[in-house]
């Protein structure tokens, strides 16, 4: 096969790319921060905050890398305010290219589960999946819960003037559990999607390439292929597959950041029982 | 025949005494030689301490008497109520010196000042090392300085997190004794100025409103939390509802996932090399 043919149908933009991989490194930075000062009694979470120059290290950058999530998260706002095709808006919003939840969603849901069972056909996804719509609003949910929270507690004497100092308590386990799930999540339920099931594996490249397998979406999402041929699209969305060496580039990023999140997730549930909670 | 029964049975209570004679030498001399077993904590009380505060305290206190409600339910919580008030709390408390603060305050073990910070109890109960006494307002606002325990040593990981407040080790642990009752008129924890005088110490210009930050948190899981803390532990419950519901769904329905696809894949892989054995 020519490599410069267009096997691949575009799914991402270089700008979402960017936000997904700033958003990589940002939260496996808070995560091993946040997880070296929550073990810091243990051997483990001692090495952990080494790694980041100390208990006192942990925090400033565990701070100032939370700022940066927030900066981000306002900037992604702002880009999907610019996304919104305002001349159909609302409609728009509720079409088959958009990220909100629809209906739809949740009987593709019970019928995927059906089909893992074989007692259903495939559902014939759109351009986004229902646990794709969750991975976005998921964290869409997450970054200002943890901001918020993470603010009130980075800053305590300014966040008792608005709150009560006993308020700094509650804030702490909504912070701790909400970082935990997005943790779990992403580090077992996402990666195992993205990565190892065998659809996906050794990797789906769509979130770094920038594109996915043309046949491989054909398969997995019928309808939003179908739809781009119907409305004479598909054509235009079409592009070759990257260079070999960026391939390289993106499997051993994607596997590091695997390594990385499976390394603290084992290290965490194996010295939990060691910790003050 | 009653002489020969005599004599080991003689025998036998001479060497007891003997054995018990020696035995009792023995311990009499570790108690005399060796220190008390949580002496080295220095909980304990001088009498010198104690006549000064007998001589501060205020009249309606009633200095060291432990006066009784005369109406309660529980007497003990009574007392303990009462204690909350003295200029000593733990006066008169049997083998005070024996014991130490989590003996007697399980509770307060939990405390994230002391798990990462390795602040001490009397780092905030105690009364300020400097002040000579329990604060009185003709007196100067004291530098209230942290301690290290003698024979604590930082770990190397938090040095720079306690660098900041650590001093040498000047101030005997004893010179906090005795500990006010946190209520006490004069006490650095009454909340009339815990925040100036007890938080401020690490958190300068701590406020009223962040001095009712709770140290000593209860387990949000338990259910006396719900009476202590109810929102914490409301709150509490329902990160944990939304965590375990998210991972309810989401770990078998991955799990499924993978297990089908792996067997379609099986499937696949089987039926493209069964043509190949027929050739």
């Amino acid at each position: 096969m020519n490599p410069n043919s267009n096997t691949r149908i575009r799914r991402f933009s270089p700008l979402q790319r960017l936000f997904h991989s700033l958003l990589i490194l940002s939260f496996l930075t808070q995560g091993s921060t946040g997880l070296a000062r929550l073990y810091i009694e243990t051997s483990w979470g001692k090495r952990l905050a080494w790694v980041f120059g100390g208990y006192q290290s942990c925090r400033t950058i565990h701070i100032y890398v939370g700022i940066f999530l927030i900066c981000l998260f306002v900037i992604h706002g702002l880009y999907l305010l610019t996304r919104i095709n305002w001349r159909e808006f609302p409609s728009t919003l509720f079409g088959p290219d958009s990220i909100l939840p629809r209906p739809k969603d949740i009987k593709d849901f019970f019928q995927h589960v059906g089909w893992f069972l074989g007692k259903a056909e495939p559902p014939r996804f759109d351009r986004w999946g229902y646990w794709e719509k969750f991975d976005y609003w998921a964290v869409f949910w997450g970054i200002p819960v943890l901001g918020l929270t993470g603010l009130l507690m980075a800053y305590p004497l300014a966040a008792s003037r608005i709150v009560p100092g006993w308020f700094l308590n509650v804030t702490l386990w909504v912070h701790r559990i909400e970082a935990i799930l997005a943790m779990c999540h992403v580090f077992i339920i996402h990666f195992f999607i993205a990565h190892l099931r065998p659809h996906s594996f050794p990797m789906d490249r769509a979130m770094f390439e920038g594109s996915a397998d043309l046949s491989a979406t054909r398969h997995e999402k019928p309808a939003w292929v179908e739809r781009l041929a119907q409305e004479g699209k598909l054509e235009s969305v079409l592009v070759p597959e990257a260079e070999v060496w960026k391939r390289a580039l993106f499997l051993l990023f994607g596997y590091c950041a695997v390594a990385i999140g499976v390394f603290l997730l084992i290290g965490g549930m194996v010295n939990s029982p060691y910790i003050t909670w | 025949m009653q002489a020969a029964l005599i004599n080991p049975v003689s025998r036998l209570l001479q060497a007891s005494l003997r054995t018990a004679t020696v035995l009792l030498l023995g311990l009499a001399a570790l108690v005399i030689v060796l220190p008390a077993p949580v002496w080295a904590q220095k909980e304990v009380t001088s009498k010198i301490y104690r006549q000064h505060e007998e001589g501060t305290s205020l009249p309606v206190i009633g200095g060291q008497i432990l006066r009784t409600e005369v109406l309660t339910l529980a007497p003990t919580a009574a007392r303990v109520r009462i204690r909350k008030y003295l200029p000593d709390a733990h006066v008169g408390l049997k083998f005070y010196q024996y014991r130490t603060c989590v003996q007697c305050h399980p509770q307060q073990a939990r405390s994230l000042h002391e798990v990462r910070a390795k602040i001490t109890c009397r780092q905030c109960h105690g009364k300020g090392g400097q002040t000579g006494g329990i604060y009185q307002p003709s007196n100067e606002i004291p530098p209230l300085p942290l301690l290290v325990v003698p024979g604590f040593e930082p770990i190397p990981e938090m040095d720079q997190y306690l660098a900041q407040n650590v001093i040498p080790p000047t101030t005997a642990v004893y010179d906090r004794e005795p500990i006010a009752g946190i209520n006490h008129y004069y006490s650095p924890m009454n909340r009339l100025r815990r925040h100036a005088y007890v938080c401020a110490k690490c958190h300068p210009g701590a406020s009223a409103s962040f001095a009712t930050y709770v140290v000593h948190a209860p387990n949000p899981a338990m259910k006396t939390t719900q009476k202590r803390f109810p929102l914490q532990f409301f709150v509490f419950w329902s990160m944990i509802a939304l965590a375990g519901g998210t991972f309810v769904v989401f770990l078998p329905h991955t799990a499924l996932w993978g297990i089908r696809e792996f067997l379609m894949k099986m499937k696949k892989e089987k039926g493209e090399s069964e043509p190949k054995q027929q050739h």
